[in-house]
């Protein structure tokens, strides 16, 4: 079984889900690989935000780990501070349980809601 | 006024207004950067769009010749999809495989505007539609290893897009 649309280009493509909203584009990740592949390329991640908060960091768990032993809300970015360490333990620990390596690094914001305190930024 | 002839990959020849043949970049690369002259009567060869498409195509051209152009990098158009005019809409009424292959024809002979209106079709093809209703919709198998996609789902529920 083959789709017609296998023999589109990756530009045309792009200029198909270009079409669409964030939240549309969202649903076609689940299409099938190629799809999938082609959507979270720079070009679309480059809008993508990561957003943690009490409810979804509970399904760290799921994977085995346990986010909440890291304090997420000292998280600074600040290499110089000690506790620099913590974010990049944070951080190595979002890469395996969140994202592929190569993904992270083209998320432009991260956000941490409502752990303990106000919201924290960091890119 | 002045006319090119152009030659599908089936062998069939068309006679065609310049200023027409010209909603082509590709054609007008040909013709203005690579300096290939039509007045020698020589087809242009489009070795690469069958005659139905072609003559579809033109069609949509001699309509549209006129059109000014369009203007570039506007962020919010690539955004609307409700507004293909009601001639495009009725234009591009027509089976998803021939839809496809004006769409390839478009994007070989590089006219824009044509491939815009035929991608926001498609797109709403797309639109509301879940995964699965997609993948029966373009006749595309899931192909993801079992897990992936609940992987997938996983990540999804942590991010959210800005665009």
């Amino acid at each position: 079984m083959s789709s017609a649309l296998d023999r589109f280009p990756v530009e045309v493509m792009c200029c198909i889900f270009d079409q669409l909203s964030g939240p549309e584009r969202r649903q076609l990740h689940l299409v099938c690989h190629g799809w999938y592949r082609m959507l979270t390329t720079k070009h679309y991640l480059l809008g993508r935000r990561l957003r943690l908060n009490p409810d979804n960091v509970e399904l760290f768990e799921m994977n085995g780990e346990d986010v909440r032993k890291f304090p997420c809300v000292r998280v600074r970015d600040d290499e110089s501070s000690p506790r620099s360490v913590n974010r990049r333990n944070f951080l190595s620990l979002l890469r395996r349980v969140v994202f592929g390596e190569d993904v992270l690094e083209n998320v432009q914001e991260l956000t941490l809601e409502g752990v303990q305190t106000n919201k924290k930024k960091f890119n | 006024m002045s006319t090119i002839k152009l030659e599908t990959s089936d062998g069939v020849k068309f006679t065609v207004k310049t200023q027409v043949a010209k909603c082509s970049g590709t054609i007008r690369t040909m013709l203005e950067d690579i300096g290939i002259n039509p007045q020698d009567g020589e087809a242009i060869p489009l070795s690469n769009v069958h005659s139905t498409i072609l003559q579809k195509i033109l069609v949509w051209a001699e309509h549209h010749v006129d059109d000014p152009e369009p203007p570039r990098d506007d962020a919010d158009a690539a955004k609307r999809t409700d507004d293909i005019c009601s001639w495009d809409e009725d234009f591009l009424k027509v089976d998803q495989r021939t839809l496809f292959d004006v769409m390839l024809a478009a994007n070989y002979l590089d006219m824009k505007q044509l491939i815009a209106v035929c991608c926001k079709t498609v797109a709403n093809m797309i639109k509301g539609k879940t995964a699965d209703q997609i993948r029966k919709t373009f006749n595309i198998e899931n192909d993801f290893p079992p897990g992936d996609e609940d992987k997938i789902r996983l990540r999804n529920q942590f991010c959210e897009e800005r665009r």
